[in-house]
């Protein structure tokens, strides 16, 4: 219970200072994609269903305030959440490679679906100037605030599996 | 205005005003003295607001010397250079320079007349020779709103609707 309210907070933070804040950091007018980060993280250290439900809230909340159809990235993030999660057996705590390069995929995903689904289908075929313009700067900015939100959800989580082993082992 | 989109691929953003308000769907934004979008979508507390310069956004517009109505939409590509594109102006003997007013047409069926919009900085005649595309520059810096004014009165109400029978 513990863990599903704390791991909401994250998702709704990240939400909150993309609205806002990140609106005032943003680099050549391109923001970070915090909640990819969040989804991504959530799904290697904690496995597919769990990366797979992380994804649907944070997609949900995206489509709510910022999408045009509902569903929409509620789908791909739950799809990039659930693929994460098949990485997890080959997560370990101290690595830094791994997660850097998993984020960066999911967000290059995220940004050719969007691009291929919103632009494409409607026969906006200017895929290179989306793709300098829009999509490597957000690649490039999002792997920078990796560094440090991933440091945090990592912490997060290992202080949550601290506790949720001393309590296993109370049953004892 | 409270939210911007956190995505790079929209430029829409949330005001604190809704239905309890006045605030309906088609409602004109406005910034200082220019159009800055239209609401979407409305809730008793909130509403949400695309700016001219999304992608999907498109505003029928004019001339203010001339008169000749033209299509100001809003491009992906241009959004972070913060100008907009301008299209099927009438290659007619009307003289448009850069510096030129563009305001919203009276054809418009979302937009009330005369909404200043931006300046004109670059037009070109198009290659089939009847009509003539360009830029404009807003005259509203969207990277820095902060407060919008919202005109409760849609151009639907204004036109009685009587118009709804005539063309798009």
């Amino acid at each position: 219970m513990k863990r599903k309210l704390i791991t909401l907070l994250i998702i709704l933070v990240c939400f909150l200072l993309e609205s806002s804040v990140f609106h005032r950091l943003s680099f050549a007018s391109v923001k970070p994609n915090l909640l990819i980060v969040v989804t991504s993280s959530f799904g290697f250290m904690r496995g597919k269903k769990e990366g797979m439900f992380v994804g649907f809230s944070a997609g949900l909340l995206a489509d709510l305030f910022w999408g045009n159809a509902l569903g929409f990235n509620m789908l791909l993030y739950a799809v990039i959440g659930y693929m994460n999660g098949s990485f997890k057996r080959m997560f370990y705590d101290d690595d830094v490679k791994l997660p850097i390069v998993l984020i960066g995929a999911s967000e290059l995903v995220y940004g050719l679906s969007t691009y291929a689904c919103v632009y494409m289908l409607q026969g906006d075929f200017a895929f290179f100037s989306y793709l300098f313009g829009i999509i490597l700067p957000e690649l490039v900015y999002t792997i920078l605030v990796t560094l440090i939100l991933y440091q945090i959800i990592l912490h997060i989580n290992k202080k949550l599996e601290a506790e949720e082993q001393r309590s296993a082992s109370k049953f004892v | 205005m409270i939210a911007n989109n956190g995505s790079n691929w929209f430029a829409t953003f949330t005001i604190d005003k809704g239905t309890l308000d006045g605030v309906k769907v088609d409602s004109n934004v406005l910034a200082g003295s220019g159009l800055v979008g239209i609401v979407t979508e409305v809730g008793p507390n909130y509403a949400q607001v695309r700016s001219i310069i999304d992608d999907a956004s498109n505003v029928s517009a004019m001339m203010l010397s001339t008169s000749d109505t033209c299509m100001v939409r809003g491009d992906l590509e241009l959004m972070s250079d913060g100008r907009l594109h301008f299209e099927k102006l009438p290659n007619n003997d009307n003289v448009v320079e850069p510096g030129e007013q563009v305001v919203t047409s009276h054809v418009s069926s979302r937009f009330l007349q005369g909404l200043f919009i931006g300046y004109v900085s670059d037009i070109d005649v198009d290659a089939n020779n009847l009509t003539r595309s360009g830029y404009i520059t807003p005259a509203v810096d969207f990277s820095k709103l902060q407060e919008v004014l919202v005109i409760t009165t849609t151009k639907r109400e204004m036109t009685g609707g009587e118009d709804a029978g005539e063309g798009e």
